[in-house]
């Protein structure tokens, strides 16, 4: 089977990537294996932890030169972030944010955290617009999202939250089932009618406040639901992400996929690619386990299968590697030297991933693939929850595989 | 056989988010506790969640959804196997039972077809055996594919220089000969001569879902047998089978077919792959029109079978193709026509409803038979298989031409 380009894992990065290529009109084929780490979103996209009143230059000039954005090229990253948040208007996916400073977030424990892109209904505000009067609901028995741990978060930045807890009878009858009285299962409660419902109660209690928080579990198909919650309540108000599922997360990589898919693209959701046939330093073709001798062949191969949670990275107690074709990987020391003791410091082996060159051209035994490419959290030199740069590297990093991609055509 | 994977679950409860069958009923604790979580427990007692388990439509969206390759579908096929609890009663043995039920409805066809259509007969089925009244059946042929193959087709087929073999499965060969008479008709016309296997019976699947893991496991012994015989490619039509051939023999039935899986593959594959490396041509008549809608059925889904499905239909200059978005029709073989399940059947198939009747085609192209059923009696569209589809649109002679015969 023949692709122009075949791009293994359908996560951010992978679909990225891949609407990038394929809105150019290029025949792409997406390998996934499962369901990506995108399921799990905070539905925002850091870039990098910035000094308060810094804007992103500063702060990515002082990254390590392994750093995938310093090899990119830090010139190039303002134009990528402009691409980026193109993608996902292009997909239906409204954002805010600005292209060269952060903005705040509301964490699901209460905490404040800088991030670049956030999803229009989710928290986003700057540091000088204090909140006012919150309000934090609950809704009854949802052990997902606990509304006083972040009313006491906020409490101790010296805003003053209180909290309720609200139902309807639906989101009741959900408790039959407590273990799986989970994100997801809430959101296909709320449709027109329910949430019409669930905002007068809401109305109701808060009568003395300035801002309303709700726990995101609306809109998991689209975003219709999420913003009718808004608009149906009668003061301002946005949504803290959920523990996971995260369902402003389900429909990102929802609407990515649709995205990809009217534009030709396929998507194979529940395979896993097993070995490649490499020719003069070329990848020519790969196969599935599903598909047997079947061989896909491409021009270009883009290596988005993530990191250890998703099976992008494998590792033993003596070695950590690439498990589709064993490419080559960069890592220091042995199993002991690969954590840090305090589960808070940062961890070593976070920072540990495929090596590139600066066209993300992967290698295999030295040797560069030139039709070859990784992307995303595959890549080594980050240290992504440490510096805040998660959603940007799987970003931009995907943006610019494609562009050299189109360039060279 | 241990099937250990269920090590491999991280509790992120995506196969759950995913289940079609969670998402419409609050009583089913969903895939990841029937499942992962629940195996844990049935080391100890196999009784634990079996209560659960008769809720999965092993539609196996769960395992395209796991991020961590666990094979959650499996794991509750085979603890429902275990378990002891599902004793099939007389219904669980109709359903299930296609080959006895096929053998003896096909040469009364003119008669059961219009019974079955009674109200009174189906208010008696609802009654006395928990059949939904709701529920359309299928309708019996007139005669076996077989029969008519022996008849008619079987010699042709030696003059061919290369040999197929052909698994055609319960609904062609009782329900829907057509299917088999397409499938030959395209691979004649490429110069494929397509044998019947020495001994078929039903793949099984219903009898897996219906707890009746002994049979099933005679059954597929017999088609392996079968298979190894042939040494070559067997080609299929219905996703199903297919899944249940190369899948769920090993995983399920604990059955090694390793030496033939890669045999076994989609006749929809296979000339996919032959057209592409230009082995085989098609060509297609001009005035053949039609707008269609491809739905993929889980087990197209699981299997990513229709990554050559799309490129086939798409060959037909004449077919104006939308592709739906991929969901479950919510029939699941023999689940839907069980009376306690009829509402969650179609509310499970709601989406792909609504989406079907925005599309408004003039088809609807699916590989899965059950898929049709549900479809064609919910929305009231034609569902065609995408090897019929094919055939009505090829031009035999040109393409024979073509392929030099």
């Amino acid at each position: 089977m023949k692709y122009d380009d075949i791009i293994i894992g359908g996560g951010l990065s992978g679909l990225l990537c891949a609407i990038s290529l394929a809105e150019k009109g290029r025949k792409c084929l997406i390998i996934s294996q499962g369901q990506s780490t995108l399921n799990f979103s905070s539905g925002s996209f850091e870039f990098i932890n910035t000094e308060e009143g810094e804007d992103f230059e500063h702060a990515i000039a002082a990254l390590p030169s392994r750093h995938p954005y310093q090899k990119i090229g830090v010139d190039r990253l303002p134009r990528l972030r402009t691409s980026v948040a193109g993608l996902l208007d292009r997909a239906g996916i409204r954002t805010v944010g600005e292209n060269e400073r952060n903005h705040l977030r509301i964490t699901p424990f209460g905490a404040l955290k800088q991030t670049w892109l956030s999803l229009a209904e989710m928290t986003h505000f700057q540091k000088d617009e204090l909140l006012g009067r919150v309000l934090v609901v609950d809704i009854r028995g949802f052990l997902d999202f606990n509304a006083s741990f972040i009313a006491s978060s906020l409490g101790q930045m010296g805003i003053q939250a209180d909290t309720c807890e609200v139902y309807v009878h639906e989101t009741e009858r959900l408790r039959d089932n407590a273990s799986e009285f989970r994100s997801a299962n809430i959101a296909r409660v709320f449709n027109g009618y329910t949430i019409d419902r669930l905002a007068c109660a809401i109305n109701e209690k808060a009568t003395d406040v300035d801002f309303i928080l709700l726990p995101a579990v609306f809109g998991l198909d689209k975003e219709e639901p999420a913003r009718r919650m808004l608009e149906k309540l009668n003061k301002p108000a946005a949504f803290i992400p959920t523990m996971s599922p995260s369902v402003p997360g389900i429909r990102l990589q929802r609407l990515l996929k649709q995205r990809f898919i009217s534009l030709g693209g396929m998507f194979l959701s529940a395979d896993t690619v097993c070995g490649g046939e490499i020719v003069d330093g070329r990848l020519v073709s790969v196969r599935a386990l599903n598909h047997g001798d079947t061989r896909f062949e491409a021009e270009n191969f883009i290596f988005a299968c993530g990191s250890f949670f998703s099976n992008g990275l494998k590792a033993t107690q003596d070695k950590i590697y690439e498990p589709i074709l064993g490419l080559d990987v960069d890592y220091e020391g042995g199993h002991g030297e690969w954590f840090a003791p305090d589960v808070y410091a940062e961890q070593p082996y976070m920072s540990f991933g495929v090596r590139t060159d600066k066209r993300l051209n992967v290698s295999l035994d030295g040797k560069t693939l030139e039709n070859a490419y990784a992307v995303g959290q595959l890549l080594s030199g980050a240290s992504p929850i440490k510096s805040g740069c998660t959603g940007g590297v799987s970003a931009v990093s995907a943006v610019y595989a494609a562009d050299i991609i189109l360039n060279q055509q | 056989m241990q099937d250990n994977s269920f090590q491999d679950c991280v509790k992120c409860t995506l196969c759950t988010a995913y289940c079609p069958m969670a998402a419409v009923n609050p009583f089913y604790i969903g895939p990841k506790q029937a499942g992962p979580d629940g195996e844990r427990y049935r080391l100890k007692d196999k009784a634990f969640y079996d209560y659960a388990l008769k809720y999965c439509l092993n539609c196996k969206r769960c395992e395209s959804a796991c991020p961590s390759g666990v094979r959650i579908g499996d794991i509750i096929a085979k603890a429902k196997l275990d378990s002891g609890q599902f004793h099939p009663g007389l219904r669980e043995m109709i359903l299930a039972n296609t080959d006895m039920m096929g053998s003896l409805a096909v040469p009364f066809s003119p008669i059961i077809n219009p019974v079955l259509k009674w109200d009174l007969s189906k208010k008696m089925m609802d009654g006395i055996l928990g059949i939904d009244h709701r529920r359309t059946f299928p309708a019996y042929a007139g005669q076996t594919f077989v029969r008519w193959y022996k008849k008619h087709a079987g010699k042709a087929q030696e003059a061919f220089s290369k040999q197929v073999y052909y698994f055609h499965g319960c609904y062609a060969n009782y329900n829907y000969p057509k299917l088999g008479q397409d499938l030959i008709k395209l691979m004649n016309a490429c110069g494929y001569g397509v044998r019947l296997l020495e001994k078929e019976k039903c793949c099984g699947v219903a009898l897996i879902s219906n707890g009746m893991g002994g049979q099933a496991k005679r059954q597929a012994r017999v088609n392996l047998a079968s298979i190894r015989k042939a040494g070559t490619t067997v080609l299929t039509t219905s996703t199903t089978c297919t899944m249940t051939l190369r899948d769920e023999y090993p995983h399920v039935l604990g059955l090694d077919n390793a030496d033939v899986r890669d045999n076994i593959t989609l006749a929809l594959r296979f000339l996919c792959e032959k057209v592409e490396s230009g082995e085989i041509k098609l060509a297609f008549k001009s005035d053949y029109r039609k707008k269609v809608a491809y739905h993929t059925s889980c087990h197209a889904e699981k299997q990513g079978s229709w990554i050559y499905s799309l490129p086939l239909l798409r060959l037909i200059p004449g077919v104006q193709l939308t592709v739906l978005e991929s969901s479950c029709c919510g029939i699941s073989g023999t689940f839907g026509f069980k009376k306690e399940n009829y509402e969650y059947s179609q509310g499970i198939g709601e989406k792909l409803f609504n989406n079907i009747r925005l599309a408004n085609p003039d088809y609807v192209a699916t590989e899965c038979e059950t898929c049709k059923w549900q479809i064609e009696m919910s929305t009231g569209f034609e569902v065609i298989n995408p090897i019929c589809l094919l055939a009505d649109a090829l031009d035999v002679e040109a393409t024979r031409k073509l392929n030099q015969l």
